[in-house]
């Protein structure tokens, strides 16, 4: 994962879930997966569904 | 392969957002072998379910998601018959032990004790033990499995795992994996299914949001976090349970063992034996039943003898090879405890003397020698030539349906007896479920968008009802152009459409009763109606077919109720009931009230339609009659029979005049036995199988197929799939393609509603009856017929009306003249107007007054009973039952209730004001009272003061705010000076020329649009002279919609047009009735404008008034 000056390998990929919300307004449909990286350091990226672009969950 | 054990359809009621159908192909579509359906509480759609899946080849299994008395879910899956008895009973239990019917629960104790035959698993994330694991710990985890281990055996309980992509499915399922194997249990894999394909979860968030009671943002933490929720293909759940395949290997495993229950095969009902059924075979006791009886009914060596012998030998050959010989005696048992029931309600009345039967036959088992015979139809079949095969024929695939319809008095206690001598256990009332319709769509998932609330308002009650198309309508309405690809307007529509014929909730069959020897309990869940004392199943009329049962048909017929007071009313008065099977039924006079369009308030042929009918075809017998009332049916109107029809017998009827005899002109010579009695077209159901034995030659299977087929939900579509049969059958008998078709599309018209000839019959008598009632007994017949709302076509505003135009005065409550209900008053009254009443007067009732209630009403006439009359505001005050409110008192004195003592009404007020304080919260009136009770008969030192009395147009206003009905004439009356200066009345229009233009206004009493008028909409004004027929067509009515719709007083402009007798504005404009502008500002005469009905100081005051005050309209499409 890179992160600007900051690059870890993912050790192992945990739980994924998915959210479907607001499709009333402005959709929300995104992926997200819980990643393990190198060190045992842990964080949730998510992917948005509609325009594939991916995010970490801060 | 996977098998899905655990899916919602729309009968989880707003947690299930696609229908059983739907599941069910979709998983035939995804190649999955087997589906479970486990609705929440229920098995309300198990059958539509398991006869779907039969179609698709797909193996249906039955099962349910209980909830537990913690809130917890356990799921359950029919293995066996007996599991799926047992199924049935703990669902009964957990509806039927409760207090709350919507909360159904089970007690864990109750499963624990009745689980053989059932396969138990652990439930969803909420689900038995996923609940305790999260709360409890896995500790009291492990000893919740063991218990179930060993109560249910470790084969048949099974630790459920759901993987939807919800954050924690993981470890959950991990968790309980872990669990599951610790104390030595299988675990299975579900899915959870909520809908059938992803895209519906977004009405499945509305529905979750309508449960709530809340909007989608307000649901946030109660509706699914995502659209997984969906059928998924097998591949995918394997790919989701990679790590534990023994999951997804088990649920076929667990499919496979359900094979030894079949829906659609198992459920072993059985109807309960005849009285005496251990002396002689039913067939035996049946046939010399009816023997005895023939002889009785059609003497030897009358005129129809022969033919009632042939006819009763006939069927009871068919009855005897279905084997319904059973069925009819126990019909017969069943009216016998009828005739039981009416004689004990009746005891005691006058009008048990009436020759009244308890109830009367509808429908086409009318048809029936056999129920003839037995009492069951109170019409002769052989006399009126009736049609036998849409009742019974050789290929019957179904139990025929007797109809009965009852007084509502004796069918209430009707039901109860059918309770007592059948058993709980084994009676239950069939249910339906209505679904959602525009109004409550639009209002529903409106509230869950978030929408504004005064548009949504406007919306539902300016739109049509109809759910589908609601883009256009919207598009159409006033103000709303554009809205419907605006944000959330564009979900309302697109969700109205997916909403469109999903079930809303549970209702109870208008008459529909299911009795089984088996208990009924072991076959089919029940559950509490709405009303009390009720159970009904949970299947409806449908599932009822398909699972054979034997459905008894007591419906409540609001006009036989009306019949037995009238009678009873007519006895009081005469010393003697009149009765009604040995009246004349040739009369003149009341055929010629019947031809004028006479009827409103008569049975079947009062409505606008009907009034217009009945001018063209002029009536003269009974079954002219039957015509009526079948004629007006979506039927016969969508086949294209009613102008023909009207042609030809006018037609016939000059021929007769000639002299001449007439044949009406015929599609095909094949059709002259069907047709030539309705001049050659389909005007009775009977004759859609008629028609396609003559001319396709149906064999009697075909002809019973399509029998169901007209009586099903979706009828058009199923009897559409009978086209190719008729055009190869009418082909090979020398029929024209051209014809063939033209006769088909007359064919399908009956998917619509339409009557058998029978039943046509049966109410056209009933017609009769009442139009007797009325010529021959006015007074009794308005007085009953207020005492029995809500039944017909009109409001009791336009009925009160009517009753004055026929002589009939409809007098305001008293307080010393009134009974709890309306009663005819025979005391002296002063002599009305001419043309505005007769010598008869029915007295409205106290019950009819705002905020008084049966109970009070009651009070108040035992207390005048027993102590004598009411002496004065003060004395009534004082002996009124403390629970009689102040407001309901004001009420009475508004309508000139407490006229007789001799005060005007605003001083009756100032002194109920003196005696009782305002009231300040709930029961603080009655309470006052109590506390004043010693101040009550000492004079008041302000009693005196005098002020002046209403003016009418006050009294009318109080009266609609307080009645609903103004007996003191109509709003127009009071607006004569200031209408707009081109209105004509009612009364004139007869005399203008066909063409001109006229303006007409008044109250609407009927909108209708109906479905079979291509969009025309028809408006029935009622104004001081009589009603006018207002005809819209569909460019005028989308101009002036929101008008037309909303407006309870309109104005009309447009041309006249003049027909066979019939009289109708054909609408150009239209708006909201306006006063003129000569006396508008006019006052009228006020004195004070501080009351509950602010007196109207001009023409356009009274007018705004009005508009509030103003009685609903009865509005149809």
């Amino acid at each position: 994962m890179r992160e600007p000056g900051n690059v870890k390998r993912v050790e192992s990929l945990g739980e994924n879930w998915r959210m479907d919300d607001e499709w009333w307004r402005q959709p929300i449909v995104r992926r997200y997966v819980e990643v393990v990286l190198e060190g045992g350091g842990r964080v949730v990226l998510f992917e948005d569904l509609i325009t594939g672009e991916w995010f970490v969950q801060t | 392969m996977y098998t899905e054990l655990h899916c919602h359809s729309a009968f989880s009621f707003l947690d299930g957002a696609s229908l059983p159908e739907q599941l069910a192909l979709t998983a035939s579509q995804l190649g999955l072998s087997a589906l479970a359906l486990t609705d929440h509480n229920g098995l309300y759609g198990a059958m539509a379910f398991a006869q779907a899946a039969k179609q698709l080849g797909l193996q249906a299994i039955t099962g349910a998601e209980l909830t537990l008395l913690d809130g917890s879910h356990v799921t359950l899956l029919a293995e066996t018959p007996e599991g799926y008895a047992n199924l049935c009973r703990l669902i009964t239990e957990a509806h039927l032990g409760r207090e709350d019917r919507r909360d159904p629960r089970l007690d864990f104790a109750s499963l624990e004790a009745r689980h053989a035959g059932l396969i138990v698993m652990s439930g969803c994330r909420e689900g038995l033990l996923p609940t305790v694991l999260q709360t409890h710990g896995r500790q009291a985890a492990r000893r919740l499995a063991e218990r179930c281990k060993a109560a249910f055996g470790p084969e048949n309980f099974f630790v459920e795992l759901q993987r939807n992509y919800v954050r924690g499915d993981l470890p959950l399922t991990r968790a309980l994996i872990d669990l599951a194997a610790d104390v030595g249990l299988s675990v299975v894999a579900s899915g959870n299914v909520h809908y059938h394909k992803r895209e519906r979860h977004r009405l499945h968030d509305v529905l979750v949001a309508i449960r709530h009671r809340t909007t989608l943002d307000g649901s946030h933490h109660v509706r699914r976090a995502n659209s997984e929720f969906f059928l998924r293909p097998p591949q995918e759940v394997e790919m989701l349970f990679g790590d534990c395949l023994d999951a997804v290997a088990n649920t076929n495993a667990l499919a496979e063992r359900c094979r030894s229950f079949d829906l659609t095969r198992d459920l072993g009902y059985r109807f309960p034996d005849f009285h005496g059924a251990a002396r002689a075979p039913a067939p035996q006791a049946l046939a010399e039943m009816c023997r005895a009886r023939l002889e009785e009914r059609y003497l030897a060596g009358s005129e129809h003898h022969v033919l009632a012998v042939r006819r009763l030998d006939e069927e009871l050959r068919l009855i005897e090879h279905h084997g319904l010989s059973g069925f009819f005696l126990v019909y017969n048992d069943l009216f016998d405890l009828a005739r039981e029931v009416g004689a004990d309600v009746r005891r005691g009345s006058r009008r048990a003397r009436g020759n009244l039967l308890p109830g009367r036959g509808r429908g086409s088992s009318v048809s029936s020698i056999v129920c003839y015979l037995l009492g069951l139809s109170h019409i002769d079949p052989i006399a009126n030539g009736l049609f036998l095969g849409r009742f019974l024929n050789e290929s019957l695939a179904s139990v025929p349906d007797i109809d009965l319809d009852f007084p509502r008095e004796i069918r209430e206690e009707l039901i109860r007896r059918v309770y007592k001598r059948y058993g709980d256990e084994h009676v239950g009332l069939v249910c339906s479920f209505p679904t959602y319709r525009l109004r409550s769509t639009v209002r529903e998932i409106g509230k869950a968008l978030d929408l504004p609330q005064g548009e949504i308002e406007q919306v539902a009650k300016l739109s049509d009802s109809r759910t589908d198309g609601l883009s256009d309508e919207i598009e159409r309405l006033p103000g709303f152009a554009g809205r419907r690809n605006a944000p959330l307007w564009k979900e309302l529509c697109e969700l109205a459409e997916e909403i469109a014929g999903l079930p809303r909730h549970v209702s109870q069959h208008v008459g529909g009763m299911i009795i089984s020897s088996r208990p009924l309990v072991e076959i089919v869940p029940l559950e509490r109606a709405a009303m009390e004392d009720r159970v009904v199943c949970q299947w409806d009329k449908d599932s009822c077919d398909d699972a054979r049962f034997i459905k008894i048909d007591f419906l409540a017929l609001g006009m036989l109720s009306l019949v037995e007071e009238c009678v009873e009313l007519v006895a009081e008065r005469e010393g003697a009931p009149p009765d009604l099977s040995r009246i004349d039924f040739k009369d003149p006079a009341v055929y010629d009230r019947i031809c004028r369009g006479d009827t409103v308030g008569l049975f079947q042929i009062e409505s606008r339609a009907q009034i217009q009918m009945l001018r063209r075809t002029r009536p003269r017998n009974l079954e002219d009659l039957a015509v009526e009332v079948a004629i007006v049916r979506p039927g016969p109107i969508v086949g294209g029979a009613v102008n023909p029809y009207v042609r030809r017998r006018e037609d016939q009827r000059r021929a007769r005049e000639a002299g001449r005899p007439y044949k009406p002109p015929l599609d095909h010579p094949l059709l002259e036995s069907a047709l030539a009695e309705t001049l050659g077209v389909i005007l009775y159901q009977d004759q859609v199988l008629q028609v396609c034995q003559a001319l396709a030659g149906f064999t009697a299977g075909q002809a019973e197929a399509l029998r169901r087929a007209m009586s099903r939900r979706r009828s058009r579509e199923l009897m559409a799939g009978f086209w190719e049969e008729f055009r190869d059958g009418a082909a090979a008998r020398g029929v024209p393609p051209a014809t063939a078709e033209r006769v088909f599309t007359q064919v399908i018209a009956f998917s619509e509603f339409g009557f058998p000839k029978s039943h046509a019959a049966a109410f056209g008598l009933l017609a009769y009856q009442s139009a007797w009632l009325r010529h021959y007994h006015p007074a009794e017949y308005y007085c009953a017929l207020f005492n029995n709302q809500p039944m017909g076509f009109y409001s009791l505003d336009a009925l009160g009306r009517d009753a004055k135009r026929n002589g009939v005065e409809i007098r305001l409550p008293d307080v010393n003249e009134s009974d709890v209900w309306c009663t005819v008053d025979l005391t002296p009254f002063p002599p009305l107007l001419a043309g505005e009443g007769g010598r008869n007067a029915v007295r409205v009732g106290l019950g009819f007054v705002r905020d008084w209630s049966e109970e009070t009403a009651t009070a108040v006439v035992l207390e005048r009973e027993r102590n004598g009359r009411y002496r004065s505001i003060g004395d009534f005050v004082r002996r009124a039952p403390p629970n009689l409110k102040r407001t309901a008192i004001e009420h009475l004195v508004w309508v000139g209730g407490c006229d007789g003592f001799g005060l005007t009404r605003r001083e009756l007020l100032w002194q109920v004001g003196l005696w009782l304080p305002p009231e300040n919260g709930r029961g603080s009136g009655g309470d006052a009272r109590v506390r004043r009770q010693l101040e009550l008969s000492l004079d008041h030192p302000y009693e005196g003061l005098r002020f002046g009395d209403l003016v009418p147009a006050e009294r009318m206003l109080a009266e609609y705010g307080v009645l609903g009905f103004a007996p003191s004439g109509h709003p127009l009356s009071l607006l004569r000076a200031s209408l707009p200066a081109g209105v004509v009345q009612s009364d004139a229009l007869p005399k203008l020329e066909h063409g001109v233009r006229v303006e007409v206004a008044g109250l609407v009493v009927a909108r209708q649009r109906p479905e079979t008028a291509k969009g025309f909409v028809f408006v029935l004004l009622d104004d001081v002279a009589g009603m006018v027929n207002v005809i819209v067509r569909p460019d005028v009515y989308d101009r002036y919609r929101a008008t037309i719709r909303g407006e309870p007083l309109l104005w009309i402009a447009g041309k006249l047009a003049k027909d066979d007798g019939t009289v109708n504005v054909i609408a150009e404009e239209a708006q909201g009735l306006k006063v003129g502008t000569r006396n508008a500002e006019r006052g009228t005469n006020s004195e004070s404008d501080s009351s509950a009905f602010p007196l109207p100081h001009s023409a356009f005051a009274f007018l705004k008034s009005m508009r509030r005050v103003a009685p609903d309209s009865k509005d149809w499409g």
